[in-house]
């Protein structure tokens, strides 16, 4: 007889990490939260996590999202910054 | 309303609940194991679409060999029934089915609303893995039609044979940004392929991650200009997303030449000489 459980107290809320709109769902497995931060668009999971509480199960999903994201905003200020420049270059 | 093209192709949780003691053969794909590893749908296996549903050393999808590999290891037979879920609102899933028509596998089925909505529904996981009878599969040489290749798409755009379908964000669609918030950047430039329409792959689902009706589908490629007339060749940045649009054009609307890019963005705009629009 194969053992199995329910996911329970499903929850998902939308925050900002790093100045970027995500998405945060969590739920109970057994005796365990499970987490997962997602952006918005298009919807990619970038960060999982799981522990005793939901607190901790986000953190650790919000953790392992925040480099990636942080990344992301690096390379868009190096982009524009680039951009300016060239921009800059050419009027002169 | 109409029916979809092709409804044996997708199946509901509630299908899929009641009939998981049958002889399914039920794969979750998701980009690694943890999700599964966490938690699964009885008598499920699993793939990782990473490392078992590319070739990594070549970049490209599995040889006919690898295929057949991968197929025996789950027990899969070319008569099995198939059903394909998974995290990422079933882009893996999608991505695995594509290449399981490359192949000619008959009967696979995607699960409508992936892993998401058989959470949200609370119905049962496991963390046992079943134990699999390997079995002997002897797949079909590759339909190359199901699968664009660079050559021949770039040659078709310049052509204008082609309706390209760019199901990535408008953000990455204009190249304001090249990748996704998170993700890594793998291209040069930021853009689209010249002449795509951007039609993301979001808006072929509902807010609960299953596809909407033929009629609500029809009606949103018919307002870009998508017809089916022309080939429709979907494409993303690397590949998965658009498998996803695939099977909704393919299976769901029913138009027949309907091709993956699956070089996408990623190969296009890293392309020396080749023209983008932004």
């Amino acid at each position: 007889m194969t053992d199995v459980f329910a996911p329970k107290d499903q929850q998902t809320r939308e925050l900002e990490v790093a100045g970027v709109k995500v998405r945060v769902s969590s739920y109970a497995i057994r005796d365990r939260f499970s987490a997962r931060v997602e952006n918005l668009d298009p919807g990619t999971v970038i960060g999982k996590g799981s522990g005793k509480t939901r607190d901790e199960a986000e953190a650790k999903a919000i953790a392992g999202a925040t480099p990636g994201i942080e990344a992301s905003a690096a390379r868009a200020f190096f982009h524009r910054s680039t951009a300016e420049l060239k921009g800059s270059e050419d009027s002169q | 309303m109409s029916s979809y093209a092709h409804p044996q192709t997708l199946v509901d949780t509630a299908w899929v609940d009641e009939h998981r003691d049958e002889d399914l053969r039920v794969v979750e794909i998701d980009v690694d194991r943890y999700s599964y590893e966490e938690g699964h749908i009885p008598g499920a296996t699993a793939w990782d679409w990473s490392r078992q549903l590319a070739d990594q050393r070549t970049r490209d999808i599995l040889s006919k060999a690898q295929f057949e590999a991968l197929m025996g290891n789950a027990g899969i037979t070319p008569e099995s029934t198939v059903i394909l879920y998974g995290d990422n609102n079933n882009w893996f899933a999608a991505w695995a089915l594509w290449q399981m028509k490359i192949y000619g596998h008959k009967d696979v089925r995607l699960m409508n609303g992936g892993r998401k909505k058989w959470l949200a529904e609370g119905r049962p996981l496991t963390l046992e893995e079943p134990k699999i009878a390997r079995a002997k599969y002897v797949a079909l040489d590759a339909d190359t039609s199901l699968r664009g290749l660079l050559a021949s798409v770039r040659e078709r755009v310049a052509a204008d044979k082609i309706h390209l379908v760019d199901v990535r964000s408008g953000p990455e669609f204009t190249g304001e940004i090249l990748a996704p918030p998170g993700l890594p950047e793998t291209c040069q430039r930021g853009g689209h392929i010249p002449g795509a329409s951007n039609i993301p792959w979001g808006m072929v689902c509902n807010d609960d991650g299953t596809f909407k009706s033929r009629d609500e589908l029809v009606a949103l490629y018919r307002e870009q200009g998508v017809t089916g007339e022309r080939p429709v060749v979907t494409y993303c940045r690397i590949g998965e997303r658009s498998s996803h649009s695939w099977f909704a054009l393919k299976y769901l609307i029913g138009w027949e030449a309907i091709e993956n890019y699956d070089g996408s963005w990623t190969e296009w705009g890293n392309l020396v000489g080749a023209a983008i629009e932004r």
